[in-house]
């Protein structure tokens, strides 16, 4: 009796010194710091740059390399889902310098005491990305070049048997996108209504799951594509040019990559189903849009900060922007959001230099 | 041959038995250090035991004929079903019939008792209706373990595990049986006993029995015939008795109890006429039961050790060694002394209550009664003439002209009818040292 | 009494305090390690228990078709299991008794899903089952299919946890002393009753903890699911579901959920195994001297 008596105090002493030092370490990063290989001379700043899981790609692999040889700073890059990295910045668990995100919604949850200021600068309009090889491969390759009407994109997606793949509408934006997308098509494309709920599975749009069988996450939808088990998928431009997948482009009134087309988006909407205790809620269309933002924290050193202005300036740069166009976005005039006077010199230099 | 000695209980039911086939294991194996070759036939009802060192290969002989082990050569036969037949090159024991369908009773070194199953339900493991089966309890209270039948294993003393596992393999009623080592782990009343109860049901049924021993004492108790094993082969076949008295090779002596090789002359009588053998040439064995200690008191001591061959007897000498007595101590109700001998050599040697003690640290006579002679070879040499045989132990006449010392015949006075038995059955066995 | 004499008790005693008060200082060191690895690894479920918000918990598992995950998990996972049971325990049986040939070649297989990272094992499941894959088109014969079904979380679970079970049952069957299987042919026993009645009974507790622990293996298996499972929602995807669209507060809730029902089955087959232990090293010692209770004895 003592003995479990005193076991039982030892298992409790364990689990509140647990929660102790997992609350003590925080949430953990997984970043990669790549040193400089510096041209430019070596500074002590570094550039800690959250961005959205779609722009890891450009931004790892060409913006933060070559920001670091211009500039001689340092640059740690993280990539996640817009929303998460947001929530995260917003409860003080990652303190990056930079945030770069698809769409404003997160720069609403980061909240302008962090981020006063963002200037959007490019869209990631979205594809549908196909399999060369599937049996429909004719008809996505004609209507890519052109050749054939892009309903008959649409019909052969609605065909029996069809194998679609799309990201989960609850977790990704880029799962709502592509929802909307669809209905943006029917409407525009002269395609009749049930043609979303044949392409889609029922009740995707209306807050019912869907053809289920569709859902894939973000990290293997590709994949599947890629391993010939899918005949279409979901993609942003980006992707489908990064990963050298056969596409067919759409045009700017449905791919909402076009802010100009932002009234004609909002008319289409998705029901998210609720997870769990969360409620089910409608979300309008809105472009895709990439803004960039400095995130200020109490306690960043200088350095840090400064480091991060020279990548938000490096980044709306003509540099920054080749490589984004290079990648597969669509850029647009950079426009500044929010409090204007808050905006660093070398940030405002370098959108001035862009019109 | 299945003569069943006094020693066995009479068992009721021998006549109705039907006759068992006879086990003929003519086997080859390989081991890794060793090649083990032995050839035995046993008929049903015998009891042959395997004696010899650790390592020999004893247990090799056991799991061959089981069929644990693979056979290089040669093939195991019961009457006329061949059990398994030798499978050179092949590594696996293909050949042969399956475990299951041998019918064979192994009791090996570790008892093997499954640990999940309580005494009874071993015991019963072969029984129809297993641990409720009545050959249970009777087997159970035969080898007195009946009040452990409900414990598991791991609760059992060493010495009941072994019981358990011999009431399994008896249980099963196998064809067969194979004792490795039965009796280690029992104290002397328990050995008995238990050997009663295995010799009962040999001979009740009639089984074919192989016994392992490393005491040749169990095997000259319980056995038929004894086989010496070493180092993988065969080296003698025999009655117990006449193992012991006459061993073929010195190696032989040496692993059935011979405890010294005195190197003396030999005198070697030949068709009648004796001969000497030139010094160093030839060994006499020095068994401890054929050993009298006197005071040296009307010894006509031989100035440097000496023996004399016995022209009545066939291998067999009665010899007189100088040796020195090096510590004495109690043993049982006589007293046994340690004796170098010439050579060096250290034998006990049990004092007869009538014997003199003589002091630690004195000289004294030592007289060597029905010794082998051994040549330099290590073959036992011929003594008298050829076919004539004798007990080991001479009425105190025989030895009259040799001048035995007061003490001789009392310590190894044999119980009249052990000595007037024929030649075959008396012996060492009976000897004062082996008596329970 | 010579003064050394009169010394030498006490130094032995200071000696004896000594070495007493270094067993006492190696003990509370080993006990202070022991805590440590006990606290890094209850760390992260007092963490969970920290931050679940009852009312959370509550709303969060009455909501309509909120324990569908759970009933979705419990079922792949038997039927893993099963699966698992049916084939792997014969093939840890022959692994074990080296009745396979290349043993090593079979071990090293059985490795691989562990080896490799689950989302891998996932991914390369794609190339195998996926729909236009010779074994998906078999498949589609059968009306299966092995991309977000139901049967395709089976077959991601089986992947996963499939190293724990054949590679536990096995070094269970290997402890099986074989000489007892021997015995018991020898008594009679054809190999398939030999099984039954001795092997299966004697690595029953070894085979069971790693039954429990495919089990938690299967239920949490998540980087294969993932990638060819993502429906129907198993506990962990519900997880990771949840948590992307609602935060971790919602998706806590599940985890405990994951926790209570993947737990119970190890911890059942751990106390087993601990009941059990004693008496499988029955041959290995002689007991304490137990009274030779012979009745020739008495």
């Amino acid at each position: 009796m003592h003995r479990r008596s005193k076991r039982m105090r030892l298992v409790g002493a364990g689990v509140v010194a647990g929660a102790l030092l997992l609350g003590a370490c925080g949430g953990g990063t997984s970043a990669g710091t790549s040193a400089a290989s510096s041209t430019a001379q070596r500074r002590a700043g570094t550039a800690d740059v959250a961005f959205a899981g779609s722009l890891l790609k450009v931004d790892d692999e060409v913006v933060g390399p070559a920001f670091q040889r211009a500039t001689g700073y340092g640059f740690t890059g993280r990539g996640g889902g817009s929303l998460g990295l947001a929530q995260e910045i917003a409860s003080g668990e990652v303190r990056p310098g930079v945030f770069e995100s698809v769409g404003a919604a997160p720069l609403a949850v980061v909240g302008t005491a962090r981020s006063p200021w963002y200037v959007s600068f490019a869209a990631s309009p979205l594809v549908i990305a196909y399999n060369p090889e599937g049996p429909h491969a004719a008809t996505f390759r004609a209507a890519a070049a052109g050749r054939l009407p892009l309903a008959r994109v649409f019909e052969a997606m609605a065909s029996p048997g069809f194998r679609l793949g799309r990201t989960n509408p609850a977790t990704d934006p880029q799962g709502q996108a592509f929802v909307m997308m669809v209905e943006l098509a029917q409407r525009d494309l002269g395609l009749p209504p049930s043609i979303v709920q044949r392409i889609l599975g029922p009740g995707a749009a209306t807050g019912g799951t869907g053809d289920v069988g569709q859902i894939f996450s973000e990290t293997s939808l590709e994949a599947h594509l890629q391993a010939g088990q899918l005949d279409a998928a979901s993609a942003f431009r980006s992707q489908a040019v990064q990963l050298h997948l056969a596409y067919v482009p759409l045009p700017a009134s449905i791919d909402l990559g076009d802010p100009a087309d932002a009234a004609g988006y909002a008319a289409a909407t998705v029901v998210v189903p609720g997870t769990g205790s969360s409620p089910a809620r409608t979300v309008h269309g809105t472009p895709l849009v990439i803004d960039v933002a400095t995130v200020r924290e109490p306690g960043q050193s200088p350095a840090d900060a400064a480091a991060a202005d020279a990548f938000a300036a490096y980044q709306l740069s003509a540099a920054g922007r080749r490589a984004y166009a290079a990648a597969g976005f669509t850029l647009l005039p950079e426009t500044v959001h929010g409090d204007g006077a808050a905006v660093p010199p070398a940030v405002l230099a370098a959108v001035r230099s862009s019109r | 041959m299945a003569a069943v000695t006094g020693q066995v209980p009479a068992v009721a039911g021998t006549a109705g038995a039907s006759p068992r086939p006879v086990l003929h294991a003519d086997v080859t194996v390989e081991r890794r250090d060793l090649t083990v070759t032995a050839d035995l036939t046993v008929p049903g009802g015998d009891l042959l035991a395997l004696v010899g060192p650790s390592g020999a290969g004893k247990s090799t002989v056991l799991a061959a004929v089981a069929g644990l082990v693979a056979l290089r050569r040669g093939a195991v036969r019961l009457g006329d079903e061949v059990l398994a037949t030798g499978a050179a090159g092949r590594r696996h024991a293909g050949r042969g019939v399956a475990l299951h369908h041998r019918g064979v009773g192994l009791l090996a070194q570790r008892p093997g008792l499954f640990p999940h199953l309580d005494a009874a339900a071993n015991i019963g493991y072969a029984l129809p209706g297993g641990a409720r089966h009545p050959r249970v309890r009777e087997l159970a209270e035969q080898l007195g373990v009946a009040d452990v039948l409900a414990a598991r294993p791991d609760r059992l003393s060493g010495g009941q595990r072994q019981r358990v596992a011999l009431a399994r393999v008896l249980a099963a009623e196998p064809r067969i049986l194979l004792l490795d080592e039965p009796f280690t782990g029992l104290d002397a009343a328990l050995h008995l006993g238990v050997g009663a109860v295995v010799a009962g049901e040999v001979r009740r049924r009639r089984v074919p029995t192989v016994l392992v021993t490393h005491g040749l004492a169990d095997a000259q108790r319980w056995a038929d015939r004894v086989v010496v094993v070493d180092r993988g082969r065969c080296l003698q076949v025999g009655d117990p008795a006449a193992l012991v008295r006459e061993p073929a090779t010195a190696r032989v002596a040496a692993l059935v109890g011979y405890r010294a090789f005195v190197p003396t002359e030999a005198v070697v009588a030949a068709g009648g006429a004796a001969a000497r053998v030139p010094r160093g040439a030839a060994t006499l064995g020095i068994h401890p039961a054929c050993l009298v200690v006197g005071d040296g008191a009307g010894m006509p001591a031989p100035a440097e050790g000496g023996a004399v061959g016995h022209p009545g007897r066939a291998r067999a000498v009665t010899a007189w060694l100088q040796g020195t007595v090096t510590a004495l101590r109690a043993v049982g109700a006589g007293t046994e002394a340690d004796v170098v001998l010439p050579g060096g050599a250290v034998v006990p040697v049990a004092l007869g209550p009538a014997a003199t003690a003589p002091m630690p640290g004195q000289p004294c006579a030592v007289t060597v009664v029905g010794a082998p002679w051994f040549d330099a070879a290590g073959c036992l040499l011929p003594v008298g003439p050829p076919g004539v045989a004798a007990g080991l132990a001479e009425p105190p006449g025989v030895a009259a002209g040799l001048a035995e010392p007061p003490g001789v015949a009392a310590g190894l006075a044999e119980p009249p009818g052990v000595a007037a038995g024929p030649p075959d059955s008396s012996g060492l066995a009976a000897g004062p040292g082996d008596r329970p | 009494m010579t003064p050394a004499d009169a010394v030498a008790p006490g130094r032995g005693a200071a000696f004896a305090v000594a070495t007493a008060g270094a067993r006492r200082l190696s003990g509370a060191a080993g006990l202070a390690g022991a805590a440590l690895v006990l606290l890094v690894l209850l760390g992260p479920l007092g963490a969970l228990l920290a931050h679940l918000d009852p009312g959370a918990v509550r709303r969060a598992l009455t909501a309509p078709g909120a324990l569908q995950p759970l009933v979705t998990s419990v079922e792949a996972s038997a039927v893993a299991l099963g699966v698992l049971a049916a084939a792997g325990t014969p093939l840890a049986w022959a692994m074990a008794r080296g009745r396979l040939p290349a043993t090593r070649a079979w071990e090293t297989a059985v490795l691989v899903p562990l080896l490799l990272p689950p989302l891998v094992i996932g991914l390369l499941l794609v190339f195998l089952v996926g729909p236009t894959t010779p074994v998906g088109e078999g498949l589609s014969h059968l009306h299966l299919s092995a991309s977000n079904t139901f049967f395709a979380l089976v077959l991601a679970e089986v992947y996963e946890a499939a190293p724990y079970y054949v590679l536990g049952a096995e070094a269970s069957f290997a402890a099986v002393d074989h000489e007892l299987e021997q015995h018991a042919a020898l008594l009679g026993d054809p190999p398939a009753r030999v099984f039954r009645r001795v092997t299966l009974p004697l690595a029953a507790p070894g085979l069971a903890s790693a039954m429990a622990m495919a089990w938690a293996r299967a239920i949490g298996a998540f980087g294969a699911v993932i990638v060819i499972a993502y429906h129907p929602y198993g506990l962990p995807m519900q997880i990771w579901v949840t948590l992307e669209s609602g935060g971790l507060a919602a998706a806590l809730p599940y985890a405990l959920v994951l926790l209570v029902v993947a737990l119970p089955l190890p911890l059942v087959a751990y106390l087993w195994t601990a009941r059990t232990r004693p008496q499988a090293g029955a041959d290995a010692g002689e007991p304490p001297a137990v009274a030779l209770a012979g009745r020739w004895r008495r």
